[in-house]
């Protein structure tokens, strides 16, 4: 083994999963807490992936392959979900002038 | 009878998913002047699947599984499917009632409802977390479009957004625990969860396993309307197109009810049935409480029903805080709650088109939710406030009416649990008299208050007789709920394991 | 949980030479020509002209950020979904190559038959863009 990098310890799944369960946090808090509803959409996909990655990572170690069909079905759902998300966004832009989270919060009680 | 042999799991979803393409093409083949086609093409399809659902399957039948054990077909499933058809039906009869206030998209508005309707069919069979993914993202995809159809209106546009947003904040949630239980047991069939539990032996599952089940419990926590998922229930309800509301209340209700009793049922065992009961326990109470007292200063319809919605998700969660502390633990008490929520799912399905189909001719005739506006309706159409009010006294569970069958076999199976459920009983019964007292309030508002405009508002023939028959449906079910009754308790019986 | 047949790190070591060299390269060829600037130039030579992004002689017309027409954007987006689509046509042709009727005894037949149906619905969504006139161009 390389002298450089002995040193290091071996990258296991629970990296993996600790970067998993990372950006899902991210997404998770972008959602809450952004304005603009593209950058929610956007946490949203990176939730998404979050849970791909694990996916991934699960299927390595249990050596099937049922996480990465998975994989397979979870991006062609994420896909048609942004297509439909993008298509609501700009009838907002058409309704009220702006993608903002304000500008969908009339209802209210 | 059976009439599909091997492919009866799919045969619904098959029928309805080539019915949903057929009037997609009926669409866009057919002039603008003779768009009435598609309804009628819709609706037939609509009258097939609960013609197929009810005398076509097999009820009591053997377990069949299709795929590899990725869609299995069993007494819960064809329960289910049986209120998911009636409801597709009652939805696009109310649709048909709709429609000529769509300024287009008739035929994308019925195909989204039939895919809408192929998804809650698969998801009343699915047999692995694959297949209960995609097809709960089909429901809830096609409900997106749906609830933002009429984008001409900004209050359509925003339902449709806080859905998605929060039905894809549940979708991560539900697929990122996914992910945690296929680590958990290197298997995503729920059979492979069972053995995995089972194999256990009473140890403490692992970590990974139960913030898995945790996460997918919070995702369909959305789905349901459960407290704390619950923000986006009364926005979308008062946004979104009338039908899509009623369709959604039950459509995404019991879907969501569906799977979490296919997971409740998998792993409810000797080592988890204390905390889930707990759990359970605790969100039916937060649940009741937030939907009923929220309900009672709302002042449009639509909202009332939203936050009544909620309410019903609450009582509903009380079947699942049926599965017993470990000293009382009875399985015949947990196969009850099952049974009850089957039940009362189906009557909910009934009594909430009864109310949303008068919503929507109300608001076709006066362009107002309002429950002001609701005022001395029963001098203006006697007719349509009698069966807002009966399906009203429904919703709030007064005998003898179906509702009040549904909470009665709820609270029956919370007591069979012995006095962890006594706190539970009482809050349901606390909750029973708020919601009588805000159903009460639109029903003296329809038949006390004098109306501000007296005009009547006719009901044509067929539409009568759809409130007729919806009227009489529930004091059937509400009178005669036996065979009704022995469908369900049959079915969760078999999916709890629990001998006949 | 089972510790996973991760390979050892010195896998990695090629890759980690990539990332050293570009990052090194990139580091001294800036410095050098920041380097070299200062000491040959006399005066600061900024100009607007200087700071376009192409200095090819040519005015610049237009901002490079307008607005597209929304058609572009569906037809962006239709791509992805069809695109996506197609991912799953991979796995099938494995399964169907390696003549693999053993899970759940369907047969080659029935494959093929799946496949149709998969293409049918693929096919129903194209007539339908088609027919709503999202892949006309002409200007309306």
């Amino acid at each position: 083994m390389t002298p450089l990098l002995a040193a290091l310890p071996p990258v296991t799944v629970q990296h993996y999963l600790l970067l998993s369960g990372l950006l899902f946090a991210v997404g998770l808090v972008g959602v809450l807490f952004r304005r603009n509803i593209i950058i929610v959409l956007m946490c949203l996909e990176l939730m998404l992936s979050a849970a791909n990655l694990a996916f991934v990572a699960f299927s390595r170690v249990h050596g099937n392959l049922q996480g990465q069909v998975m994989v397979f079905f979870s991006i062609a759902v994420a896909a048609a979900e942004a297509a439909v998300a993008l298509s609501i966004i700009i009838a907002l832009y058409r309704a009220r002038g702006g993608v903002d989270v304000e500008d969908a919060a009339e209802m209210k009680g | 009878m059976d009439i599909a042999g091997p492919f009866a799991p799919v045969l619904l979803e098959t029928l309805s998913a080539c019915g949903a393409g057929a009037v997609l093409l009926v669409d866009l083949f057919t002039p603008e002047a003779r768009k009435s086609r598609v309804g009628a093409a819709s609706l037939a399809v609509t009258a097939i699947l609960f013609l197929a659902a009810w005398f076509g399957m097999e009820a009591g039948g053997e377990t069949a599984t299709l795929f590899g054990g990725s869609l299995v077909l069993d007494g819960m499933a064809v329960f289910l499917k049986r209120t998911f058809a009636t409801a597709g039906l009652l939805a696009v009869l109310a649709a048909i009632r709709y429609e000529d206030r769509l300024p287009r998209g008739r035929g994308e508005f019925h195909f989204l409802l039939l895919s809408a309707l192929t998804g809650m069919f698969l998801v009343s069979s699915v047999g692995d977390l694959m297949s209960m993914f995609v097809s709960l993202e089909l429901v809830t995809l096609s409900f997106f479009i749906l609830a933002a159809f009429r984008r001409e209106r900004p209050e359509s546009v925003e339902a449709g957004l806080k859905l998605l947003v929060l039905g894809s904040l549940a979708a991560a949630f539900v697929l990122f625990g996914t992910a945690f239980l296929y680590g958990a047991t290197g298997d995503l069939t729920f059979a492979g969860l069972r053995d995995h539990l089972a194999s256990l032996r009473g140890a403490p599952p692992s970590r990974d396993l139960l913030l898995g089940l945790l996460f997918v419990l919070l995702g369909l926590g959305f789905k349901i309307g459960m407290v704390p998922m619950q923000v986006w229930v009364p926005d979308v309800y008062q946004g979104a197109p009338a039908p899509v509301t009623a369709f959604l209340a039950v459509g995404s209700k019991a879907a969501g009810f569906a799977l979490v009793l296919r997971l409740v049922t998998t792993v409810a065992g000797p080592g988890t049935k204390d905390s889930l009961q707990l759990l359970f326990t605790a969100l039916a109470f937060a649940t009741l409480f937030y939907g009923n007292l929220a309900a009672i200063p709302q002042t449009n319809v639509k909202r009332l029903l939203g936050y009544s919605s909620i309410g019903h998700c609450g009582y509903l969660l009380m079947g699942l805080a049926a599965l017993g502390p470990a000293s009382y633990y009875d399985e015949s008490a947990a196969a009850s709650g099952a049974a009850a929520i089957l039940f009362y799912l189906l009557a909910y399905a009934l009594t909430t088109f009864g109310a949303f189909l008068v919503v929507i001719l109300f608001s076709a005739a006066t362009g107002s939710d309002e429950m002001d506006d609701y005022a001395g309706l029963s001098r203006r159409s006697p007719l349509l406030a009698a069966s807002l009010t009966v399906a009203l006294l429904s919703l709030a569970g007064v005998p003898p009416l179906a509702g009040f069958f549904g909470k009665f076999m709820l609270m029956r199976s919370v007591a069979l649990t012995g006095p962890a459920g006594f706190g539970l009983l009482v809050a349901g019964a606390v909750n029973v008299v708020i919601g009588l007292y805000y159903y009460l309030c639109l029903v003296k508002r329809m038949y006390v208050h004098p109306p501000k405009d007296a005009s009547p508002l006719p009901v044509t023939g067929p539409t009568a007789a759809l409130l007729y028959a919806l009227t009489a449906a529930l004091l059937i079910l509400g009178i005669f709920p036996g065979a009704f009754v022995t469908l369900a308790s049959d079915a969760a019986r078999a999916a709890f394991g629990v001998g006949g | 949980m089972p510790e996973s047949p991760v390979p050892p790190p010195d896998v990695y070591v090629p890759l980690l030479l990539v990332v050293l060299i570009a990052g090194g390269l990139a580091a001294v060829l800036l410095s050098v020509s920041t380097v070299v600037t200062k000491l040959t130039m006399r005066r600061r030579l900024r100009s607007p002209t200087r700071n376009t992004p192409y200095e090819c002689g040519l005015p610049i017309l237009t901002d490079a950020r307008t607005r597209f027409s929304v058609k572009f954007y569906i037809v962006a987006m239709l791509f992805i979904l069809f695109d996506i689509e197609v991912v799953f046509l991979y796995p099938w042709a494995v399964i169907y190559g390696r003549g693999d009727s053993a899970r759940g005894g369907l047969g080659l037949g029935f494959l093929f038959l799946e496949l149709l149906v998969f293409l049918g619905i693929l096919f129903l969504g194209w007539l339908y863009v088609v027919r709503k006139g999202v892949l006309e161009w002409q200007a309306e």
